[in-house]
């Protein structure tokens, strides 16, 4: 480990790596998880769930399941239609497609909720979903996203008329001339499946009425969406929706399901009682949420130097059963096309497309994973046609430190970095030059064994505005996050946010930044966890996604701080007879600039504004508390000129470089990881102990989208890997141990320097392995273009290319 | 993810396990470790009405050594097999084979009598029973009967015990010295099921392989079995690397392999062979493979 690990007495605190203050209660078993609450009277529901990809809903007899001892409320589709309105959109687009919490006359995918109940515990709601009779008449199931944009065998919704639900081409740059110049062309189909993070806790909600309205307790890590989808689907007023996130046990962008929500809230209004309903991990894996599975063609065009002139992309992401984000992946693919070259013309021709699979939605990266991956394996395939290395080829076209801030053609602005030192320092990690040897040494033995190399930027926030550019909605724009700081009469403080914490330390780093704003030891500042959306402040766009922590939230959290700060120096100053500007706050006391001596104790100025109200100054509002909603200044509006379709869609840009080390065995494809090289640059590090964590957690990620994970489904829908024992998460057993250096190149664009970090190591992974299993088998001269790379593939890969040099 | 209701029953003695499977037949289910049983009632894909539960049953666990063979009873967890010197002296292929199964966790509750009468197709027990020639006590209503180990796996989690019999020991000849083994298996991930797996016992004359060999292969689609041509093959030859890599491709051809979710059939026929052969090179190789008592 390369982490710092001393932690000095004194503040700075931002900087410092502070144990993880929460770990001591969640590790000892003490956190408070959904599941971990309880209530008298409190019912547990389970779900009827479609064995079917593709069904047409001909009747329901729930009557046996309702006449079951123990149940007290059965609903159906039928009563979903008569009860609420479809869930709203959080992605508008051309046509609205009704979207019920369960299945209403037809089941679209394999897993999808068709009928609920509520019953006095989890195994008689089990047993009760097994009286309930379906009548299904199933229909031809749509699998392949290119079939099901060409030759449908069905319509997944009868209301369009196509399986497309969104297909668009954006042009950047001068695309046709690139190409005409063009000395070099490399193209080739790459694609990628279906995963998903597979969160500890899996998704669970609790639902109470009573005479203020409706409480969740749930792990949603959107309260925004979770209240304006519960709004329109039970028609009930914001104000009497109250949502509580207790401590969530990872998130990962999965955590936003409205349908459970209202679910949960009709079985709790029909039974009277409150309801608990907590996935098992089969139905974690058949319906919670996946990345989609994403297949690009990409051709890009060199000059004879190797200077990348130009990209045309056509991509198709299959968004299975999604009607309520779709083009999520297609943005955050599309707007990031550069990765960390300077490519001045790009064109994207992208489609959305549903089938009847799982819903695809957020998960760490969201994309760019995919995208990182076709671009990294296009930079090699071009070294070899442009007759250079690959290293020697990126260094030609990163975006230059100099050139930064850099505007890319797509309108996004990267802040800050230097890659090619990015780059040096991962190879002077690795011993790059060693390795090549001891690769020399291995191969003359016969061994396969590669060094994969990628490099990528992690885009941080997200400007809501992008939407508008993509479906033409113009209701929503920028980003941005609310923060509370109260400064309690003793002086301690306590702070709580918008975003939903589901484990990313904020209780540890949240304390580190209020105390150097308010001159106090973190140990004074309390950060409350989970979330309450009647007390937190919270916006819209409130919650954890996109990065967005480092950049937007830390600018609420320093503002609102900022607002008591100015207030305790004013009340310092009235009380001590001198001007606020000639005062500080530091070691929980007021000082006069450069005294030996502290004026007074922090603590008689915070009491003074809590109690001693004829004592402040004038038009001072008592108490030292402030909220404050942030708008990230970095989030713009698209221009008004229609062709114009640059925007700041994402805000700031980390970076790193990947180098894994691998060895395939020949005889059975295996992969083994040798070693894993990382350097990154997410900005100042608030907390270095917590990034590197974030980048163990996040490439762990991707090696397990490299190489083991897939929501696999055969040709009629059915998802074939509905367990642990099919659905393969790389193990302890199985990670090599990283080794991380971080660079730090300050934000200019961030209130403390900081950039984004949780999602930054699952986006090179997938091509830094695939990179490396490449070069592994260089001696074959196999080519990968699709994950994920399973034993099996590859072998047969070896035998292809074995085949083909006995033919030769 | 809950079991469908059943009832629980523990049994006190073999014999009451026995009078209750009479009772309840088919509809009951005998449960040690649980660790298959309990997630397939928690798919619901097994859903006994009754649950014999022999975990209280004096006696059922231990090893013991009696004229040259290993007793094992059934309920003995593989946990106390790995730290058994008797298994370790007595049977080292065994020893060789138990961190393949599973993790730790699993290891501490899962029984030999539990895997063997699971008989999944791509456990590694069935395959080390089958080249280690072990025989089964089983006890019904009628008495008790031995069946070998290779007239016991049936098929796919199918065997010769019947519904009303208890697996009550497993018998192993002790490791003679004259003997060479090795075990290889290849899984997805560190405690996966096998893709392929292999166990190989050979016995020596001299220089030669007697007419003493077992090849048994797992991780297929039906059971574990004998790879009989293959052994048919090595014996009486001397042990060659071209000879190994013979045997290893006519196992890989003879034996019934199927294709699922993580290999085609090509494959996993592929690995079988690499897996014979790497059990083999480990029988080849004395140094590793010397178990013999000494």
């Amino acid at each position: 480990m390369s982490v710092k690990t001393t932690v000095s007495d004194t503040g700075p605190w931002v900087g410092q790596p502070l144990p993880r203050r929460e770990d001591a209660r969640l590790t000892a078993g003490a956190g408070t998880f959904t599941d971990d609450i309880r209530m008298p009277g409190m019912l547990h529901a389970a779900f009827l769930r479609s064995p079917h990809a593709h069904a047409r809903i001909v009747k329901i007899n729930a009557e046996k399941a309702r006449a079951l001892k123990g149940v007290h409320a059965v609903i159906t589709g039928e009563d979903v239609e008569r009860l609420t309105k479809p869930i709203s959109t959080i992605i508008p687009f051309k046509m609205f497609l009704p979207n019920y919490c369960l299945a209403v006359d037809k089941a679209r995918y394999v897993g999808e909720p068709v009928a609920a109940i509520a019953a006095v515990d989890r195994a008689t709601a089990e047993d009760a979903a097994e009286l309930i009779e379906v009548e299904y008449e199933p229909l031809p199931a749509v699998v392949d996203p290119w079939e099901a944009i060409e030759q449908p065998p069905s319509l997944v919704f009868d209301e369009i008329k196509s399986n497309v639900i969104w297909h668009d081409t954006f042009s950047y740059g001068e695309v046709d001339d690139a190409f005409a110049r063009a000395a070099h062309v490399v193209s080739d189909r790459f694609s990628v499946q279906r995963y998903i993070s597979t969160a500890l806790e899996t998704m669970g909600v609790i639902g109470k009425w009573d005479s203020s309205g409706l409480t969740l307790w749930s792990g949603d890590q959107r309260p925004g969406f979770a209240t304006h989808a519960l709004t329109t689907a039970l028609q009930i007023p914001h104000s009497q929706i109250r949502l509580v996130s207790p401590d969530i046990g990872g998130g990962f962008g999965n955590k936003r399901k409205a349908t459970y929500m209202v679910i949960v809230a009709l079985l709790a209004r029909a039974a009277d009682r409150p309801v608990k309903y907590l996935e098992d991990r089969q139905e974690n894996l058949l319906g919670l949420v996946h990345a989609s599975n994403q297949v690009m063609d990409l051709e890009m065009a060199l000059d004879a130097d190797g200077k990348i002139l130009g990209l045309k992309l056509r991509d198709v992401v299959d968004e299975g059963s999604n009607v309520i984000n779709p083009t999520l992946h297609s943005m955050l693919k599309f707007t990031n096309m550069l990765n960390n070259y300077t490519i001045p013309a790009v064109r994207f021709e992208g489609y959305a497309v549903l089938t009847n699979k799982c819903h695809s939605g957020a998960n760490r990266g969201i994309g760019k994973p995919f995208m990182c991956f076709v671009i990294e394996r296009a930079v090699e395939m071009a070294a070899k046609k442009v007759g250079i290395g690959s290293l020697e080829l990126r260094r030609r076209n990163f975006i230059p430190a100099s050139a930064m801030p850099y505007e890319s053609p797509m309108g996004n602005v990267y802040d800050s970095g230097d890659f090619l030192a990015t780059l040096d320092t991962a190879l002077k990690t690795a011993n790059y030059d060693d390795l090549l040897k001891q690769q020399e040494e291995a191969r003359r033995a016969g061994r396969y064994f590669g060094i994969g190399i990628a490099t990528a930027v992690e885009p941080n926030s997200l400007n809501l505005s992008a939407y508008t550019l993509m479906t033409g909605r113009t209701d929503t724009s920028g980003v941005g996050e609310g923060a509370l700081v109260r400064m309690e009469g003793d002086g301690s403080v306590r702070v709580s946010l918008g975003n939903t914490a589901s484990g990313q330390g904020y209780e540890t780093v949240v304390a580190q930044i209020v105390a150097d704003e308010l001159g106090i030891h973190p140990h004074r500042v309390t950060v409350a966890p989970g979330f309450d959306s009647a007390v937190n402040p919270w916006l819209h766009c409130s919650g954890s996604f996109a990065n967005k922590f480092s950049g937007t939230d830390v600018g609420a959290i320093i503002e609102a701080a900022r607002t008591i700060r100015g207030k305790i120096l004013r009340i310092a100053a009235h009380l001590t007879g001198r001007k606020a500007e000639e005062l500080t706050i530091r070691e929980a006391a007021i000082w006069v600039h450069g005294a030996n001596e502290p004026l007074l104790p922090l603590a008689k100025v915070a009491m003074t504004a809590y109690r001693d109200l004829l004592r402040l100054p004038e038009g001072e509002m008592p108490g030292l508390e402030a909220r404050h909603f942030y708008v990230d200044p970095q989030s713009n509006l698209p221009a008004m000129s229609k062709d114009d379709k640059r925007l700041r869609f994402q805000l700031t840009f980390s970076n790193s470089a990947h180098i894994a080390v691998t060895e395939v065995n020949p005889d059975t494809g295996a992969v083994k990881i040798h070693r894993y090289v990382i350097a990154h640059d997410c900005g100042r590090e608030i907390n270095p102990m917590l990034v590197e964590g974030m980048v163990h957690g996040a490439t762990t990620h991707g090696i397990g989208g490299a190489l083991y994970e897939d929501l696999i489904y055969d040709k009629n829908g059915q998802m074939l890997a509905g367990s642990f024992m099919d659905y393969l998460k790389p193990t302890a057993l199985d990670v090599p141990e990283f080794e991380v250096v971080a660079l730090e190149t300050p934000s200019p664009f961030t209130p403390l320097g900081a950039k984004g970090v949780g999602e930054g190591g699952s986006i090179p992974s997938l091509a830094a392995i695939t990179n490396s299993v490449e070069d592994a088998l260089k001696p074959l001269g196999v080519t990968l273009t699709e994950l994920p790379l399973t034993p099996n593939k590859i072998w047969d890969a070896i035998q292809k290319a074995r085949g083909e040099e006995k033919r030769a | 993810m809950k079991p469908a209701p059943f009832q629980y029953v523990a049994a006190k003695s073999v014999d009451d396990a026995i009078a209750l499977l009479s009772k309840y037949g088919a509809d009951a289910k005998l449960i040690a470790g649980g660790q298959s049983l309990v997630p397939m009632m928690n798919f619901r894909l097994a859903r006994p009405e009754w649950l014999i539960d022999i975990n209280r049953i004096d006696g059922l666990a231990g090893i013991t050594q009696q004229n040259g063979m290993l007793r094992i009873g059934s309920l003995t967890r593989y946990s106390e097999l790995e730290a058994s010197e008797a298994v370790q002296r007595g049977v080292p292929l065994l020893r060789q084979m138990l961190p393949h199964i599973a993790h730790e966790a699993i290891r501490n509750r899962g029984t030999i009598g539990g895997s063997i009468c699971h008989a999944d197709p791509a456990a590694e027990m069935p395959v080390a029973m089958l080249a280690l020639d072990a025989t089964f006590e089983l006890r019904g209503p009628s008495g008790a009967r031995r069946v070998a180990a290779d007239d016991f796996f049936l098929g796919q989690m199918t065997t010769g015990i019947e519904a009303d019999e208890v697996l009550v020991a497993i018998k192993i000849p002790e490791t003679k010295n004259d003997e060479r083994h090795g075990f290889s298996e290849f899984a997805r991930r560190r405690g996966d099921f096998a893709l392929a797996s292999a166990a190989v016992v050979l016995r020596f004359n001299g220089g030669m392989i007697s007419d003493h060999v077992r090849i048994a292969v797992g991780g297929l689609s039906e059971r574990a079995e004998r790879a009989r041509k293959a052994e048919a093959l090595l014996a009486g030859k001397t042990l060659t690397p071209t000879l190994i890599e013979e045997a290893a491709h006519t196992a890989s051809g003879e034996v019934q392999a199927g294709q699922d979710l993580h290999a085609t059939e090509a494959y996993r026929r592929s690995l079988i062979a690499t897996q014979v052969k790497q059990a083999l090179a480990v029988a080849a190789d004395r140094t590793s493979s010397t178990g013999a008592k000494k």
